[in-house]
């Protein structure tokens, strides 16, 4: 805040660690972030849509709380006074999850999901609630309760989805962070299309309690984050054992900055090149792009060699047979007392889980076996395996008007299925001006490896999110 | 966020073995819902051909993880 009580402008724009070093220097306040952070929702998000609900006082309460525990000597750590927002299949004490659905609109959460409870720990300044396809695995479709976001480069293509209000939030600068799910690539795809960084952890490293879920033995939760080291800071404040979680892993969590600015010397990276090469859809700029990052990672001194994995829709195929049969579970008898309330997308995806029997189930978790082993085996000749997350930058949305029938632009389920450690990266920015990313993924519990490439891949490209023009819903 | 794809056709036989589904789990599908959901279920059955080819004992359906430390086959 400035002399006059002013918010002082570009607030938003600021890292985390540069935002902290300012709350320790006193050059600003978390009440200052706060305050730029909800009149820069309130300016741009009647045209973008990423929040459902904003608790605006609720968050300048708690600023205030990081501002006077600061003041007395109370650190936190790096997260101490920064805004962030949840995707809306969060538990949040007193407020409805509703999952973007109308099913739930009259829900309300008795506790703190515990990555909330995490975050509110480390003094992390939860504004509000994001928008996301519905139940996390709808659409952008006009037949919701909420409107869908809109992408802030360019709102006449797609963000991605399910994750769809965290990106935008992150990317029109509302939030530095945003806490989103991924279970076939809703973090990774929505940063890749909206220029962030997307951590998809290892299975078990973030607890999912209080998460609404959409595919139990593939959910994962994460967050969408403005950079690099702002995904590093968020990964410390939410990983970690939780005995109430029964998938949580019981492992030690390291520092996962400190290699951040180590380089990729000495790595061996593998490169999947059969999963995109020929894929259809994928465009030769994307093609060109992760050619462009394999020649940097070799100048900077890392072994890039092609890798062999199993054929693609083998993965892709389970993925979906798990995921869809998983979600029937979950909605089942929601799905025959109120069939209506589900928006038209969300019911026909959920609706084929009714089609799979057992023995498709059975089937799909024994190809499951062999895939993930197979990733696994890669992962021992390799440290890290690189490939697409996206195969072309975010499409147009009236290319694709049906969204029954639209094709796959994302190679996430891969590593949804294996659950190993994924993120996207942005590289660059395309021909139509948007963002193209490629995807590291390392062994499990070796976040800190992937998260140091990705750092790598942004001190070479240069990349850094731009403050996205306030009118870009009206771009086209 | 995953890779529908519908066929453009709605053989008989399917579109009865999706009725049969749908009246089984006591599912009542809108009329106007339905052939995006048969051309869905076509789609479904079709991939799922992959899911049935020969794999060994080690292919159980569990879900366990193992870390491996760094060296260690």
């Amino acid at each position: 805040m400035s002399e006059a009580g002013v918010p002082v402008p570009g607030l938003h724009a600021l890292d985390i660690a540069e935002a902290g070093r300012r709350l320790r220097t006193g050059e600003v306040t978390a009440v200052a972030l706060t305050q730029a952070a909800l009149e820069r929702i309130e300016h741009i998000d009647g045209s973008l849509h990423a929040f459902i609900h904003l608790s605006g006082d609720a968050a300048l309460r708690a600023a205030r709380q990081a501002d006077a525990e600061l003041e007395a000597g109370r650190d936190r750590g790096p997260l101490h006074g920064i805004p962030y927002a949840v995707k809306d299949v969060y538990d949040v004490a007193g407020l409805p999850t509703t999952c973007h659905s109308r099913l739930r609109l009259d829900h309300r959460a008795e506790a703190d999901s515990a990555v909330v409870e995490r975050l509110g720990l480390a003094g992390a300044i939860l504004l509000g609630k994001l928008a996301t396809d519905e139940f996390a695995f709808g659409g952008p479709t006009e037949d919701l309760p909420f409107p869908a976001p809109l992408n802030p480069w360019n709102a006449a293509h797609m963000t991605g989805g399910s994750s769809s209000g965290s990106a935008v939030a992150v990317a029109a600068g509302m939030v530095r962070f945003a806490l989103g799910t991924d279970t076939g690539g809703s973090i990774r795809g929505p940063a890749a299309l909206c220029g962030l960084a997307g951590l998809k952890p290892t299975f078990g490293r973030v607890s999912r309690r209080g998460a609404f879920p959409l595919a139990y033995s593939m959910d994962h939760c994460g967050a969408l984050a403005a950079s690099v080291e702002d995904a590093a800071i968020v990964l410390q404040a939410l990983a970690g054992h939780d005995p109430l979680d029964p998938s949580s892993a019981d492992v030690p969590v390291p520092d996962f900055r400190r290699s951040l600015r180590d380089g990729v010397a000495g790595l061996r990276i593998g490169v999947p090149r059969a999963f995109f090469a020929t894929a259809q859809g994928v465009t030769q700029e994307v093609i060109a792009a992760i050619g462009r990052v394999e020649a940097m990672m070799r100048e900077a001194r890392a072994t890039v060699e092609d890798v062999t994995l199993p054929d693609y829709p083998l993965f892709s195929t389970c993925g979906r047979v798990l995921l869809t049969a998983e979600a029937y579970a979950v909605h089942e008898q929601d799905l025959k007392s109120r069939p209506q309330d589900y928006s038209a997308l969300a019911m026909q995806r959920i609706t084929l889980g009714a089609t799979i029997t057992a023995a498709d189930y059975i089937q799909a978790q024994r190809l499951r076996r062999e895939l993930a082993a197979a990733v696994d085996g890669a992962l021992t000749r390799f440290d890290l395996l690189l490939t697409v997350c996206n195969l072309a930058a975010a499409p147009r949305l009236d290319a694709m008007p049906d969204p029954f029938s639209a094709p796959s632009v994302i190679q996430a389920y891969p590593f949804s299925l294996s659950g190993h450690p994924a993120l996207s990266v942005p590289v660059g920015l395309g021909a139509s001006g948007l963002p193209l990313s490629v995807q590291f993924v390392g062994r499990y519990f070796e976040e800190a490896t992937v998260l140091r490439a990705g750092a790598t891949v942004e001190a070479l490209t240069g990349w850094r999110l731009p403050t996205l023009p306030a009118a870009a819903g009206v771009q086209s | 966020m995953s890779d529908w794809s519908s066929p453009a056709f709605d053989q008989d036989g399917a579109g009865a073995e999706f009725d049969h589904a749908m009246a089984r789990a006591g599912i009542t599908v809108p009329p106007d819902r339905r052939p995006a959901l048969v051309a869905g279920y076509e789609d479904l059955k079709r991939r799922m051909a992959l899911l049935r080819q020969p794999r060994d004992a080690a292919a159980e359906p569990a879900a366990v993880y193992r870390v491996r430390r760094r060296g260690e086959p």
